[in-house]
């Protein structure tokens, strides 16, 4: 449009009414112009209070960057305080160091001090591992004698039971065919009308042996029971009990012509039957060992020994023993001499020596061969 | 002498034993009181009167002598049943035994025995037991009621 104007305006004579309005829709072109002007201005406007307000945004940003930067100077001036407060610590710690290196200097030294120590403690402990040692193996030494013992025990016991048993059986058994044999030799002395004097002496021998095996087989369960039975102790007078056994020999030693000497025996406090099982053995045993002798001569007495005991002697001048044997006398089953010179089970000094043992007191002897022998037990004095 | 009921029981196993028991008991004229039995079996058939004493008169005996040691039933279960029978346990029993063993002692007497005597292996002493065992229970004791009297 603008071109078309400007053609009509160079054209030459125009009329005012084609130039007004030529003119005219130039200045309508122009208003366009100028609206879209106004538009452009109105952009540019637009854009400069956008960037206004852009600005202001800045500007916010700006002082809340400041702001920051502010806070930051004061962190900083902050953390130059905590560095400072930390290079104190630092300083500190560095004297703590020093502090530390001398006391860690001391604890050397003490350690040094206790490695001594140590080295001595660990001389002392290994001594002391070796008596423990040494312990170990005594200690290990005595479990094995008690292992030992322990088995014994059970060996003794099983003995024992054993003995027990065959004790019993002996009491109930044994006796019943000797009672017969003593019953039935007493019926046919009654019935031997026509029996000499030497048929009966036979039997009175059937009847003595019988009456011997008897008290044999009390002495073997006495002997057995010495151990379980309950001792009765009372006030004994050994003379009664000593006369008595002696008046039992008379029938068997009266044509031996004994010398008897009897001295004043104690009356003591002990079990009667015990003391006279001890008597009965001795009294025989002297008798039995003087058959040999013509002049037999057997003493009883008594005496106190230092200590107070009250000690009490059989002797007798037969045929004695030899002395390195001595230890063997108390034993059980224990003999010095055959059956075929002197008879006997073994038992009765056995017997002797359990039962003074029971009371506390000891049993020893003396002797000599071919000069008798001297049989001693002690008592404590009551 | 009367045909009196025998007042004394005699439990006994062993021949010889009652042999020379019965002898001892003859020469005090007490033979004729004594009733012999060989076991313990046969002593508590006689008590309760059965088997073959079924038909024998009634009543106890006056005394019980027993052996300890017998076949089948020994003494001293003889003795228990006795002592645990309201029936029989009021009659005297004596054991009269070889043995002198503690334990037969601590046993008979736990049981309620009246007596224990021990066989001498003395011929005149076991003679003198018996006569005074006889002559105490059968004639001198008053037994308990319910025995078998006296002639």
């Amino acid at each position: 449009m603008r071109g078309e104007s400007r053609k009509a305006m160079d054209d030459g004579p125009v009329d005012v009414q084609s130039y007004v309005r030529a003119i005219l829709n130039i200045l309508d072109d122009s208003a366009g112009e100028k609206t879209r002007l106004g538009d452009t201005q109105r952009a540019i406007l637009n854009i400069l209070e956008d960037s206004a307000g852009e600005k202001t945004r800045l500007e916010a940003t700006q002082r809340a960057v400041l702001n920051i930067l502010d806070d930051s100077a004061e962190e900083k001036t902050r953390l130059g305080d905590t560095q400072r407060a930390i290079l104190n610590i630092l300083e500190d710690s560095a004297g703590e160091k020093t502090r530390l290196e001398a006391t860690q200097r001391a604890v050397l030294n003490i350690l040094d001090d206790s490695a001594e120590e140590k080295a001595r403690l660990d001389d002392t402990q290994r001594a002391v591992l070796n008596i423990l040692d040494d312990f170990d193996i005594e200690k290990k030494k005595v479990e094995q004698v008690n292992v030992e013992l322990r088995n014994a025990n059970a060996v003794a016991q099983t003995a024992n039971r054993e003995l027990e048993a065959f004790s019993y059986s002996v009491s109930h058994d044994l006796r019943a065919p000797l009672r017969h044999i003593t019953g039935y030799v007493e019926l046919l002395q009654k019935h031997a009308v026509t029996l000499d004097e030497k048929g009966m002496r036979f039997l009175n021998v059937i009847s003595n042996a019988a009456k011997t095996m008897g008290l044999l087989i009390d002495d073997l369960l006495s002997f057995s029971r010495m151990g379980r039975v309950e001792m009765m102790q009372k006030k004994v007078n050994l003379n009664e009990i000593v006369s008595d056994i002696v008046r039992s020999f008379e029938n068997e030693t009266k044509q031996r012509n004994i010398q008897w000497n009897i001295e004043q025996l104690p009356i003591i406090s002990c079990d009667r039957n015990l003391l006279r099982v001890v008597f009965v053995n001795l009294i025989s045993n002297a008798v039995k060992y003087t058959r040999n002798q013509p002049s037999p001569v057997i003493e009883i007495g008594s005496g106190k020994n230092q200590t107070h005991e009250i000690e009490v002697f059989v002797k007798d001048n037969g045929a004695g023993f030899n002395p390195k044997y001595t230890n063997k006398l108390f034993g059980v089953f224990q003999r010095l001499h055959t059956d075929a010179e002197f008879e006997g089970t073994g038992i009765g000094l056995a017997t002797v020596r359990r039962i003074i043992q029971r009371h506390n007191g000891r049993t020893w002897a003396e002797g000599e061969v071919g000069k008798g022998a001297t049989f001693y037990f002690s008592l404590p004095a009551s | 002498m009367s045909n009196s009921i025998p007042r004394i029981l005699l439990v006994e196993d062993n021949p010889n034993d009652v042999e020379l028991t019965m002898a001892a008991f003859e020469a005090n004229n007490l033979a004729n009181e004594v009733f012999v039995v060989h076991d313990g079996e046969l002593a508590l058939d006689y008590l309760y009167r059965r088997g073959d004493y079924r038909l024998r008169t009634e009543g106890n005996p006056a005394l019980i002598l027993l052996d300890i040691k017998m076949p089948k039933v020994d003494g001293i279960e003889v003795l228990r049943i006795i002592k645990s029978d309201s029936a029989l346990k009021s009659i005297p029993v004596v054991m009269l035994t070889s043995s002198r063993e503690e334990q037969d002692l601590l046993e008979t007497y736990s049981h309620g025995v009246n007596g224990y005597v021990v066989k001498p292996v003395d011929f005149q002493e076991f003679f003198d037991s018996v006569k005074q065992l006889g002559l105490f229970w059968a004639v001198i004791n008053e037994a308990p009621p319910g025995s078998i009297g006296r002639e």
